[in-house]
Parts: C-alpha cells; structure tokens; sequence
C-alpha cells in the first residue's frame, strides 16, 4: 500500500531543553488508518501537528515529515499553508470544534470547496449534500447553524468538511471526545467507510485503546514524547511487545468480560526522558541496561517495531488472567431507595425509581448523559430534596428534606464528585480538609483523629507531605485520591461515588479503582457507584442498575445483565461501546478483527 | 485532556510569567505617579508658602521667583493652592470607596449566599440602580443637597454600591454553586462554617481587585464633581476646580490649568495601574491548575 | 423572529422603567431642596407676600405627588415647565439641545469603536509584542483619567498651542461644527480606551479558539481568518460590553461640554445648577437620562441582531435535550 506521508526522526522542542516530542516515525498510507495512542502528556497531539507542520509556538529541532517529497516540516508557513485544506484535513477535538459559530453550514462547505477545490456556489452545494450523505447527515443540516445540530452531528459534518476538497491525509484529534457511546458509535462507522471509499490515509489520535482496535487499522503507542511500539492493531493490543504498551492493557477494563485493572505507579514524565528509556522509573521489569541509554526502535517481525532492550526476554503472555472473582452479595440492604421522583425545577430527571444497595456490596448505576443518574445521586447524598419518595438508610427512612438529616445520618453516606479540581476549595490545605472532616465525624481527641487520617492516607497511598498542600499542587490522580480519603475517613456505611474515574486517564483511573477496591475491603463499605462506562462497571461492580430517561429499564447481578441483557436499550449500549476482542486462540489469526455490532 | 504543553506550563509556573520589560516599567511608572501625587496631597499644606485663599499678588502673573508658579484671576499664589488642593480628592474618594464596599459587599454576599427569590430581587433592583447615570444623579443630588464632605461621600457611595454589588454577588454565587460548598452542606456544615471556610478565602481576591478598580473609578468621579463645581466650596482650593478656575488662563500661564490636571491624572492613573498589578499578582496565586 | 421582538420590548420596557425611576429620583431630590425658590428667583429684597404669590403662581403648595404628576404628565405632552430664571418654555431651550448632544454622544461612540477595534485586532495578532504592551498601557492610562482632564489636554495642544481649533464650542450654535471636533474627541478617547481593552481580550480570545485553528488548517489566509473568522465573533461580544456601559461611558458628556462650553443638554444642565433654577435642572436631568438609556438600548438591540445564537436561543432553548453531564 502506497505510503502517503512518511515522518521520521521527529524530535520538537518547547522553549530550551524541554524536550516534547523525540524521534517520532510513522507512515500513512493509503486507504489505512493509523491510530496515535497515549495518554496525557505523551507528546501525541505535539507530534501529529508537528507533522502536517503545525508548530504552535514549539520548536522543530529534529526530523521530517515527507508528503510527495517535499518536507512539511522545512517549509515556511505561507508554503505550507497551501497543503492545508487542499492535501490535509484536520477534525478537532473540541465539538462543534471545526465549524464557524455564525455562519451556515452551507457557507462554510461553499468556502472551502470555493478555495480549495475551485468549486463555485453552483457546483459546492450539490458536492455539499454528497459529502453529508457518506456521513449520515441529512441534507437539512446545511441550512442550520452549527448551535442547531447534536454534538455527533457536529462531528461527522467536521470530518465531511475536512474531506471535502478530497485531501490525501486526514488528520483527527481525539475527534469523538465527549460524545455519548452511540454518537461515538456513528463517527466511528463513517469515519471508517470514508478512509477505504476515498482512500485517504488517516492518522487517528487517541487515548481510548478499544475504540481504536474497531476503528484503526494500525496502531503506535506513544509514552513521554517518544513511540515505544507500532505494528497492526490486532497483533499490538493481543500480544504487546512493550511493558509500557501491557500494563496500559492491564489497566484497562473491559465491557466484554469481567476483569480486575491494576495502575501503573508513578506518575508520566510529561516530556522526554534523557539518557534512559523513558518508561525506566515506572517499568516492573527495569534492569540495570535500561538506564544506560535511550533504547532505540527495532523493528521486528510483520511491520511490528518496538523500543526495549529486553524485548525478546519478555515475550510473555499478552494479559494475565485478570478475570474478576464474583462475590456472594450480603442480604442485608445498607440502602434502600423506593419509588423515588426527583425534579429540576420543572423537568423531571429520575422518576419512580427503586435500587437496593446491599451491605458490604458495589452497586453501580449506569446510563447515559441525562439518564437521571447524577440526580439521583445527589438525592441519596443529600444535596437534593425529592419529589417523592422515600430513602432508607439501615432500613430506617431517612427525613425528605435533606437538611433535616441527622449528623450521624450524614455520618454514613459520603459522596465523592466527579471533578476534583472543583470538588476540593482551592483556598484550604489537604490537611485543613481532612482535619475539619473527622473533627465532625470521627469520635475522639485529636491524637484519635490525627490517628485516622495518617491510616486513611496511607490507604490511598499518599504521601503525609500532601496534608500541606492546596489541590492546585496536586495532579489530577493524587486529587481524586484526595477526595477518596475525606469521604472514608468517617469510615461511612455507604459511599456514593458521582463519575469519579470520568475524564481520567486509563492508567489513573486503574489507581483510583484500585484504590478504592482496597478501602472497600478493608472497611467493609457499601459502594454506590455511579458511572456511564461500562467497562469500569463490569470490572468492579456485583449489582447493576441501568437507568435511561429517569427511569429504571434493567436491574441484577452484573454478569448476568452484561452477559445476556433483557432489554433493548441495555443491548444497544453493550452493542455500541467499543470494546478490545478477546484474541483467537488459533494459528491462523484471521486478517481483521470481527468487529461486533457494528452499524456500516 | 492536558496536552504536553500545559503539564509543561504548569511545572514552569514558579519562574513566573513572562513580563515584558515595558509592562514593568508601566507598573513602576504607576507607583511613582501614585506616590507623587499622593504625596503632594498629603505633605503639601505643610509646604505651602502662602495662604491659599489669600491674596498675595498681582492677578494674572506668570511663573516668578515670588510665586513658583503664578498667581491665579485673582492674585492668589497659584503654588499654594495646588499643595493644598489635593486632599478633597484623595479624602472623599477613599472615605466613599470604603463605604460603597462596605456596604456593597455586605449586600453581595448576603444575596449570593441565599440565592432563590431573595437573590432575584436584589439582582433586579441592583440592575435597574445600575442603569441611572451616575454622574447625572450626583449632580442632581449635590445641587438639592449642598456639597457638604458628607453629602459627596453619601451620593457617591449611593451610585457605586451597585455596582459592587453586582461584582461581589456574582462571585459569591459562583462559589456557592460549586461542588466544594455542595460537599460542605452535604456534611452538614452550617452557613457560617461555609461562609467562614469556603466563601471569604475564594472571593476575597476578586474583592481585592475590585477595590482597586472602584477607587479608581472614584477618584475620576470626585474630581470631576470637583470640576463642576460640585465638590469643594470655593475659595478653598481643590484640583478639579483649579482646572476650571484657570482654563481661561491658558493662553497666558498654562501651567495654572494644566498642574493640577496633571496631578489628578498621577493619582488616578496610578491608582489604576497599581491595582491592575496587584490583580494580576492575584490572579497568578489563585491560578487554577 | 419573534425571539428578537421579545428581547426588543423587554429591553424598551426596562428602558422606559428605568426613565421613570430616574424622574422620580430626580423629582425627589428637588423637592427636598432646603432652599426656597421663591427667594431664590425674587431675591432677598422680595417680600412674604411676593414669595407667597410667586408659589401659588407655580403651584409650588400642592404635595408632592400631585406635583409629580402634573410635572410628568407634562413632560409626557412636551411641555416641561417654564425656567425660573428666564421665565421661557424650556422645552424652546430642550429640543435643540438634546439634538446637539445626541450628534455629540453618537460621534464619540463612533470615534471609540472605529478607533478601538482595528487597534484591538493589531495588538491582538502579536500578543505582548511591542505594539501591544504600549496599546495596553497607554489605553490603561487614558481610561484611568477623567475626561476634563483628557480635555484640558487636547484644548491645550490643539487650540492653545498649535492655534488648530478653537477653545470653545459655542460656535456650533451658529453652524460652527468645527467646535464639535475637540468636544467628541475628548469623549471618544476615553471610550477608545475601554473598547480597546475589551475587544482586545475579545479577539485574543476568539482569535485562540477551535474554530480558528480548524480554519487556519483550512489553508485560508491569515487576512481572511482576522476579517471573516475573528472579527465578526469578536465583534460582537465588544459591541455587548459597550452597550452594558454606554450609560456609564457617556455620563462623561456632561463634563466635556462644560469644558468645551458646547452648546448641549450639559451645559444646560449645569447652568441651571448655577442659577437654582429648578425646573430646568429636572427637566434637563430627565432628558438626559433617557437620551442615555435610549442609546443603551438601541446598543442592546443591535447586539441580539448581530449575533444569530442570541436570536435563536429562546427558540432552541426548548427543543434541545441537555448536554454533556446529567445534573
């Protein structure tokens, strides 16, 4: 297959000896697409703009990017400027990202196709309506501005706009962020027509691994500015030759089948590492010969190359067996909700809904933006008063308006937000917190006190230093494990936790899983788990509850309902979430992965 | 998603940002026209060589070693009654400032701490209060009323509490809608515990920097009053009023008109830059990550 | 469009509301005026008697309210009262005048969005370069000064010394629109400023947004991405700050004709200040007001014009679902 855009020895850098991005190489070809994969911090979106020759204010020290022959990267930006549009296409991140605020879509098709493919009005709306057709959008849409349309919308009429002066390379940035499952779903579908139709060759950055195995045909993942493995998808995320690459995989939950996660310690380097592989401080097989140089990347068989020194030593088995052990659920109920309706204002956003939480348990509610979930959360913590209904704690009914509660009510039900960097004030220490949460709810002086908060730290594994800093000091990991610690140093009967691994990276959120897992058994604490993700949910839940427009469309154990749902919607969320294959366990691997359920 | 780049920045935050050397200047150049005119105001009735309100000369005399700068229409000594001057303008202004604030903000946080229906009203009202021109108002005010010290800090406090209102209500609000004081009141902390731990320590930067700017605004506002003849009584001397005293000589002696104009410009454009520094000092420390 | 005429009557109502508590405000303060008119317009000399007629003659016996209502309902017929000093209509001083300071009012706001956005948009295509760090200063400094002091400035350079204008305006009476130049000036640089500041910010921050970096990578000219992308975005939102401060920004007319002795509602306003003269200080304070709140409306309406998501946003409000991350 023709290369169409081949980079090589790509090394940028941010003011002085920041190194972000080092000795970065792929190829783009024809009719394929390359997924980008890394989580933050690993250089991936700085490198793929490096090479279309995008500088943002960086400085290219090193390598080329060769389109036809002529090197992207040595060109000034007026002379690059006349490949963008016409030769590349860029989808952004941001929805709704591509597209002029105030003008039509029909103008903004008319613009491009007038300046880059010399098309007039006459001939750019017809061209226009074609373009939205192969991406599922109706011919309505170019008459709309672009705050009429839905966020999936928006996207597929951003990657038509990028394909519409017919370029030879596409490039998308994590262009499905944010969108629901479904939406994700679409882009995906006609994102993958699109490529083998007009055989464009499209690179695809990323941090989510499973959607890329449905949706790339190649794979190289990137780790602190530099690509430490590439190959085909299916042979990379089956069988990993890079530690880095296989503890990502660790990390990763799946909707498929129930399996624990395990973090990776430490935290990403955020730039590129010099004199040693970069993965050296956080890789469980580190070796005196992995800090004497930076290792370089060695191809390997079957277009597969990968950057350790002891790749050949470590050709283990892809994953572990990770399979969850299920837990038989204690009778007892720790929670009772009964026919419970809550209101915004005038719109109703959970209606009628009964769940059980039964001790010692993890029940997790899943549904999409809008189900009702969060709402129904905030009612259960307390935040929000109910319409009707009624909330049981113990079996002992708890007062309908929240401020009623009492403090030992209060006590046992804690809520941890989604956000941490709204959810800790940024005025008051770590240790401030801590200390004016167990002086309301922990008995005992303040030896006692000091007491639990030391043990409590210790249980999420931070460091007794973090009780003087301010959130603001803190990554993103350690502030979620932050607000972890104060909802369980009270040592509550219920915790209710609001999308708190939403947002974070997959590496991250295995810690925080993990974290709380441990504190779960330890403590013996129910856990309401709140969360749209189902790979998280299989991985840790014992009951499931699914919740869609307010109500309550499925419930039961967790393997159950994943394994054979009931209901429709419920199907169609399994159908849609991206999910990694298992591996086929023959010699004969078959040329593309069976996707499941995938709309073409 | 963080990109590279913003880990990068953040780490890099300690060394500071990167300030151009003019917009250092800019500050220093802030400082020292406060100061100056501050000073002047201040010290200057101590180093006056004549009675302000006196006749000690020949009206309409340029600068001489006599009278350093002139003597005024009618033979007052024009150096004098600019060092004795500037003490309206810097009297009034903070005096009103400190009271439209105390007020101001009181209301603020009272309001954004309700919210509800409470909130709303107040919102309309302080809109509505909003939208009467104040200079307007003042004069109408000033006019019925005299322009006694105490009337000029009443009228002006009256037309900028609003206005602090507003800046104060809004980021109390912010606050109480966010998932820290939500947390606060699911544990069951009382209002005073939330107002004390989590409300004062995240507004009072932005009411730092809101002072600075109504003192500002203030300072313009009072010598402008000042100008019309609204503020001090003549004979006495005051910046604003020189300036209209004296335009007619601006021909002759410009120096009568335009010394103290350039004056009330120092401390206004200082008082300016000054707490546009420190807002900015502000706004690096409360920094979200 | 029916979106645009709600926002349009809503904002005439406030504005008229606005009117009316600024009269009563107004009509209030005058009343509890210490001094006596009568002794005021008689002088000392005059007697019990006189004073006692002269009250009756204005109907100044009648309470308060009463004397409100005849006072706006008058208004509302154009008939404001008769000047204690001169003892002419004010309405024949009025018209004139609202004209003159209206010209001047619109000639300085143009003057600060003509000037204002252009240097916003060269200052913002290199962010803290040379060209912008002295906008930013010198615009901080101009808006920190008040504008008798701006205008002091100008008359000094202008007329004093390069002799160009004349020092005073009163000449516009008699068709000498030469003496609206420094007047509108005056008022314009120091809206310059404030439009400046914001616009600045404004196209900075659109200048930053997805949308640009989207159309940037569209290979379209950095001229066609500041006039078609940024500007018009920008634009908006300036046009928004302004109109919330227009009544605030303008406020300034009032000190700037004094200076310049222009002929407008200004110095009528200040004159009858001078004289005591009752009727006209209500009268003129009133017009004013709603010439202000006039332009603030005017200023808000042009705003929902310009920007189709505030036309369509009470449309859309309804049929939308929610977002991003149920509440």
């Amino acid at each position: 297959m023709t290369v169409v855009l081949r980079v090589s020895g790509l090394t940028v850098d941010y003011a002085g000896p920041v190194r972000v991005v080092r000795d970065v190489g792929f190829e783009l070809r024809r009719g394929r697409l390359l997924g980008l994969v890394g989580e933050s911090g690993s250089g991936k979106s700085t490198a793929a703009l490096a090479a279309i020759g995008v500088t943002q204010g960086l400085r290219r020290e090193a390598g080329s990017s060769l389109l036809d022959g002529t090197d992207l990267c040595a060109l000034s930006v007026g002379r690059v400027r006349r490949f963008w549009g016409r030769r590349i296409g860029y989808v952004p991140q941001e929805i709704g990202g591509a597209l002029h605020p105030t003008f039509r879509v029909r103008t903004q098709f008319r613009e491009t196709l007038r300046l880059n493919a010399g098309l007039d009005k006459r001939a750019a709306d017809p061209a226009a309506a074609e373009l939205l057709a192969a991406v599922n959008v109706p011919d309505s849409a170019l008459r709309r501005y672009p705050h009429e349309l839905s966020g999936g919308q928006l996207q597929r009429v951003a990657l038509a706009l990028a394909l519409a002066p017919d370029p030879d390379v596409l490039v998308l940035d994590e262009p499905t962020t944010g969108l629901d499952v479904n939406s994700q779903q679409q882009v995906a579908a006609v994102l993958r027509r699109a490529v083998r139709e007009r055989g464009v060759a499209a690179l695809f950055i990323s941090h989510d691994l499973a959607l890329l195995s449905e949706v790339a045909d190649d794979v190289a993942v990137m780790y602190a500015g530099e690509i430490v493995e590439t190959g085909p998808v299916t042979a990379v995320l089956h069988e990993p030759r890079h530690p880095y690459t296989r503890a990502l995989l660790n990390a990763l939950p799946s909707p498929l089948e129930a399996v624990t996660t395990e973090g990776i310690p430490g935290v990403p380097p955020g730039r590129a590492v010099e004199g040693e592989c970069g993965f050296a401080s956080r890789c469980p097989h580190v070796t005196v010969s992995c800090r004497e140089a930076v290792p370089a990347l060695v191809s390997i068989e079957d277009g597969r190359a990968v950057r350790c020194v002891r790749h050949r030593e470590l050709r283990l088995t892809a994953v572990a067996d990770r399979r969850r052990a299920s837990t038989e659920p204690d009778a007892r109920a720790v929670l009772d909700v009964v026919d419970l309706t809550c209101a915004y204002g005038t719109t109703t956003a959970a209606e009628g809904v009964s769940l059980r939480v039964h001790e010692g348990s993890v029940t997790a509610l899943v549904g999409e933006s809008g189900s009702g979930k969060s709402t129904l959360g905030r009612a259960i913590a307390g935040l929000l008063r109910p319409v009707s209904g009624e909330i049981r704690l113990g079996g002992e009914p708890l007062p309908a308006e929240p401020r009623k509660r009492t403090g030992e009510q209060r006590h046992h039900i804690q809520l941890i937000f989604q956000n941490p960097s709204t959810s800790l004030n940024p005025r008051r220490t770590v240790g401030d917190l801590l200390r004016h949460v167990t002086r309301r709810f922990v008995a005992g002086d303040r030896a006692a006190r000091e007491a639990a908060i030391a043990e409590t730290l210790a249980a999420v594994q931070l460091d007794p230093a973090v009780l003087d800093r301010y959130p603001g000091q803190l990554s993103g990991g350690q502030r979620q494990r932050v607000a972890i610690a104060a909802a369980f140093v009270a040592r509550p009967r219920l915790v209710v936790c609001d999308e708190i691994t939403s947002g974070q990276d997959v590496s991250v959120q295995a810690a925080i899983l993990a974290t709380l897992a441990d504190l779960r058994r330890r403590l013996g604490t129910s856990v309401l788990f709140i969360s749209h993700d189902l790979g998280v949910v299989r991985s840790i839940a014992d009951h499931v509850y699914v919740m869609r427009h307010g109500r309550i469309v499925e419930s039961g154990h967790t393997e159950e309902v994943f394994g054979a749902p009931r209901d429709d919607y419920t199907r169609s969320l399994l159908d849609a979430v991206p999910a990694i294959q298992p591996a086929v366990p023959s010699e004969g691997m078959p040329p593309e992965a069976v996707h499941e359920g995938s709309a073409s | 998603m963080t990109t590279t780049v913003d880990i990068i920045a953040r780490t890099r935050k300690k060394a500071g940002p990167r300030r151009s050397a003019a917009a250092s200047i800019g500050v220093s150049v802030g400082a020292a026209a406060l100061f100056l005119s501050v000073g002047v105001a201040l010290l200057g009735p101590l180093l006056a060589p004549e009675d302000p309100v006196a006749i000690s000369g020949r009206p309409r005399l340029g600068p001489s070693s006599e009278h350093l700068l002139g003597t005024d229409q009618l033979g007052r000594d024009l150096l004098s009654r600019v060092l004795h001057g500037g003490w309206s303008v810097i009297a009034v202004p903070t005096a009103a400032t400190l009271v439209a604030f105390g007020v101001g903000a009181a209301i603020g946080v009272w309001t954004g701490l309700a919210g509800g229906r409470r909130d709303v009203v107040t919102s309309r009202a302080v809109d509505v209060l909003i939208s009467l021109p104040p200079l307007l108002m003042a004069i109408v005010f000033i006019s019925a009323f005299g322009s006694s010290a105490v009337v000029l800090v009443g009228v002006t406090a009256l037309f900028f509490v609003p206005r602090v209102v507003r800046v104060v209500r809004g980021t109390t609000a912010a606050v109480i809608a966010s998932d820290y004081v939500a947390a606060s009141r699911a544990r069951g902390d009382s209002t005073a515990q939330i107002l004390r731990r989590d409300v004062v320590p995240n507004i009072s930067g932005q009411l730092v920097v809101e002072f600075g700017a109504r003192l500002s605004n203030v300072v313009m506002f009072v010598a402008t009053l000042n100008y019309l003849g609204l503020g001090v009584h003549p004979p006495q001397p005051s910046w604003g009023l020189m300036v209209a005293e004296n335009t007619l000589l601006l021909r002759t002696n410009p120096l009568a008109a335009l010394v103290p104009a350039a004056l009330i410009a120092a401390l206004a454009v200082g008082v300016s830059l000054v707490s546009d520094r420190v807002a900015e000092r502000l706004a690096v420390d409360v920094a979200a990550p | 469009m029916r979106a645009i005429l709600t926002k349009a009557l809503t904002g005439l109502v406030t504005g008229l509301l606005t009117v009316m508590l600024a009269s009563m405000v107004v009509f209030a303060a005058v009343e509890v005026l210490p001094r006596d008119p009568a002794r005021t317009a008689l002088g000392n000399e005059s007697t019990e008697e006189q004073r006692a007629a002269f009250r009756e003659e204005y109907g100044l016996n009648d309470p308060a309210p009463v004397r409100y209502a005849r006072w706006a309902g008058g208004m509302l017929r154009g008939d404001f009262g008769v000047s204690v000093i001169s003892r002419r209509p004010i309405a024949d001083e009025l018209w004139p005048r609202l004209g003159r300071t209206a010209l001047l009012a619109l000639t300085a706001l143009l003057i600060s969005v003509a000037l204002g956005i252009p240097l916003a948009a060269r200052a913002a295509r290199r962010p803290g370069g040379a060209f912008d760090t002295v906008a930013n200063l010198l615009s901080t400094g101009v808006s920190a000064v008040p504008e008798f002091v701006v205008g002091i400035g100008l008359v000094y350079v202008f007329a004093s010394w390069l002799g160009l204008l004349p020092v005073l305006s009163n000449g516009v009476e008699n068709g000498q629109w030469v003496g609206l130049i420094l007047p509108a000036l005056a008022l314009g640089l120091a809206a310059v400023s404030y439009v400046f500041r914001f616009a600045r910010v404004g196209v900075a921050e659109t200048a930053g947004s997805p949308f640009v970096r989207s159309a940037r990578l569209r290979g379209f000219s950095e001229r066609r991405l500041t006039w078609r992308h940024v500007l018009p975005v920008a634009s908006s939102a300036v046009v928004n700050v302004v109109a919330l401060n227009a009544i605030y920004l303008l406020g300034g007319v009032i000190v700037v004709e004094n200076l310049f002795a222009y002929p407008g509602l200004g110095t009528m306003l200040i004159g009858g200040v001078r004289d005591n003269d009752l009727p006209t200080i209500e009268a003129v304070a009133v017009v004013t007001a709603a010439l202000l709140v006039a332009v603030n409306v005017a200023a808000d309406a042009l705003v929902a014009v310009l920007n189709p998501r505030t036309r369509q946003r009470a449309a859309a409000a309804e049929s939308h679902e929610p977002e991003v991350a149920a509440p």
